[in-house]
């Protein structure tokens, strides 16, 4: 098994493991992080036809970004990262015009900026420059998925070269879609 | 101690940036492969025609590679039926007087198995060797709807198909991976890399071009403008950077649309409507040694039963009246050729015939400027 389809199984199983941890949140700390391994590690587990939970899913919607799989580990570390209503909300719209142009709105595709060339240069730039701003407010948080999402990258880890894959995908403009959207606790 | 953890973030960012920055370099600027020149071009008319022999009940989508030891190979995709199950790509050698039986070289479960993903359908496969005598095969895959949800995976063989390393997904789309497809055959750049011409069927049709590494990553994509509606580019280098795309047209139009391209892919421009009809359906484009276009098509604007030749001198520009390689006027179908030249100068037309198996012809260039000679004969059929 090749490191990057080892992974993407992984990255299913993480998945997997956080809704597992979600739905199970009334019960006992303990038995919750029970239930999350025991989800996880059943996800790779092949059944009927050679496939598993972690291929099926594979299937439909590919392997996460990398800032997904960081927030879905904070999660499940107990440590949940809250983003803010308002890059959430930036996160979505951005994501939502992006994947309609890159599903064929119009003669150009943004995905072509995220692969090898001075345009993927400049968007890792631009990023990093608006994470170390947050930073220098005391917001450490981007600046840290940024570099985890580069890092693995340069690794080669993911199946996907282009840059836009280990930022974001469409689970993660979903998710920003939802918590920009849901009503404020009071 | 607080101070220095504080500064940690900007450290492991300003390391992975650096780590990554590799990854990131625009690789050089494209240029296409000059082709071989034929060494030895037959200077006689000659044709022949053969039927391969299908082991299942339907098959389709030929295309065609050539061998370091000069044997022809094609691919194809059969099953009960297309879209079924137990759909697998086949492969066949030619060695010059007969075709080898057909044997399966990926089948679903070897697809789940490569990609690590559940596989429901295979589709379109196209061969290509590269100049160290690799064979290379994308074949296209569906896991969950139809054929808009597919996705293209890149395996190679260093033993002419005997054998193969385990296929790797290659990924197109920011959008779950949806909905890339291939059909025609990729040009070899001069870096040891390819230009695969690709197209796009979710929410909206498109055709597109990958341009992917010697190792098959690909490292850029470019949408041809004014491609809406448009399927299956066929792919030409008229030279070391400029090149002819010519499309299947989906739209009411029913006539083939152009693109091309003055810097080996990078950028594409619009060249509009042929006069070429085309009743959506695939179309196959060859660059001959003696430096006319070849095309292979459908002529007209409805129905698949009849398929043609037709040459062209100027780049594309204009085209000779189609010459009929098909000719028939029920509902039978002969559709998707795939071109190409081998170096011994034969050029070798494979396509679907009737769905049910994959016919095999091949001709000199003079042949092409004979317009006495026979078109029609089957010398070995084994349906």
């Amino acid at each position: 098994m090749s490191t990057q389809i080892a992974w993407g199984l992984a990255a299913q199983a993480l998945l997997v493991a956080w809704v597992v941890w979600k739905f199970a949140a009334r019960a006992p700390s303990r038995h919750r992080r029970l239930f999350a391994v025991a989800a996880a590690a059943l996800a790779l587990i092949p059944l009927t036809d050679g496939i598993s939970a972690a291929m099926a899913l594979r299937a439909l919607w590919g392997d996460p970004s990398v800032t997904t799989l960081q927030l879905l580990a904070l999660a499940l570390a107990g440590r949940p990262a809250g983003i803010g209503r308002a890059p959430a909300a930036a996160l979505a719209l951005f994501g939502i015009a992006f994947y309609a142009m890159a599903l064929g709105l119009g003669d150009f595709d943004p995905y072509r900026l995220g692969y090898p060339g001075f345009p993927a240069i400049a968007l890792a730039g631009v990023l990093g420059a608006a994470a170390l701003v947050a930073w220098r407010r005391g917001q450490p948080l981007y600046l840290w998925l940024l570099a985890v999402d580069l890092a693995v990258l340069a690794l080669g880890l993911p199946e996907s070269g282009n840059l836009w894959d280990v930022l974001f995908d469409p689970l993660l403009v979903g998710a920003a879609l939802f918590a920009a959207i849901r009503p404020s606790r009071r | 101690m607080t101070s220095i953890r504080r500064w940690l973030a900007p450290l492991a960012f300003a390391l992975a940036l650096l780590a990554a920055l590799p990854r990131l370099l625009p690789p050089a600027a494209p240029r296409f492969a000059t082709p071989a020149i034929a060494t030895a071009v037959t200077p006689e008319p000659t044709f022949s025609a053969r039927l391969l022999a299908n082991p299942q009940p339907s098959a389709h989508a030929a295309t065609l590679a050539e061998l370091p030891d000069g044997r022809i190979v094609t691919a194809w995709f059969a099953g009960s039926r297309e879209g079924a199950r137990d759909v697998a790509i086949l492969m066949a050698s030619f060695d010059g007087r007969t075709w080898s039986e057909a044997r399966p070289v990926v089948s679903r479960a070897q697809a789940q198995r490569d990609s690590a993903r559940l596989v429901r359908k295979l589709g379109n496969p196209v061969l290509a060797t590269d100049a160290a005598g690799r064979l290379h095969l994308w074949y296209v895959t569906v896991g969950y709807g139809g054929w808009a949800g597919s996705a293209i995976n890149h395996a190679t063989s260093s033993d002419g198909g005997q054998s193969w390393n385990t296929a790797t997904r290659v990924i197109t789309s920011p959008f779950w991976n949806l909905s890339t497809l291939v059909r025609t055959p990729p040009l070899p750049l001069a870096d040891g890399g390819w230009g695969l011409p690709a197209y796009h069927e979710f929410a909206a049709k498109r055709s597109e071009w990958l341009r992917l590494d010697a190792e098959g990553r690909v490292i850029d994509k470019a949408r041809l403008p004014g491609s809406q509606q448009t399927l299956q580019p066929a792919v030409a280098a008229l030279d070391a950077t400029r090149a002819l795309a010519l499309m299947r047209d989906t739209g009411p139009a029913n006539r083939i649309r152009a693109a091309t391209t003055g810097d080996g892919g990078s950028g594409w421009l619009d060249a509009g409507v042929t006069a070429l009809p085309n009743p959506n359906a695939s179309v196959a484009l060859l660059h001959i040694a003696d430096g006319r276009l070849l095309l292979a098509y459908n002529p007209q604007t409805a129905n698949r039963n009849k398929l043609a030749l037709a040459l062209s001198n100027d780049d594309g520009k204009h085209w000779s009246a189609p010459r009929l390689v098909e000719d028939a006027t029920g509902g039978e179908e002969f559709s998707y050729p795939a071109l190409l030249q081998a170096r011994d100068g034969t050029i070798h037309l494979a396509y679907t015939w009737q769905r049910k198996a994959i016919k095999h012809l091949a001709f000199t260039p003079a042949w092409l400027d004979d317009k006495a000679s026979p078109v029609a004969t089957v010398v070995e059929a084994k349906p």
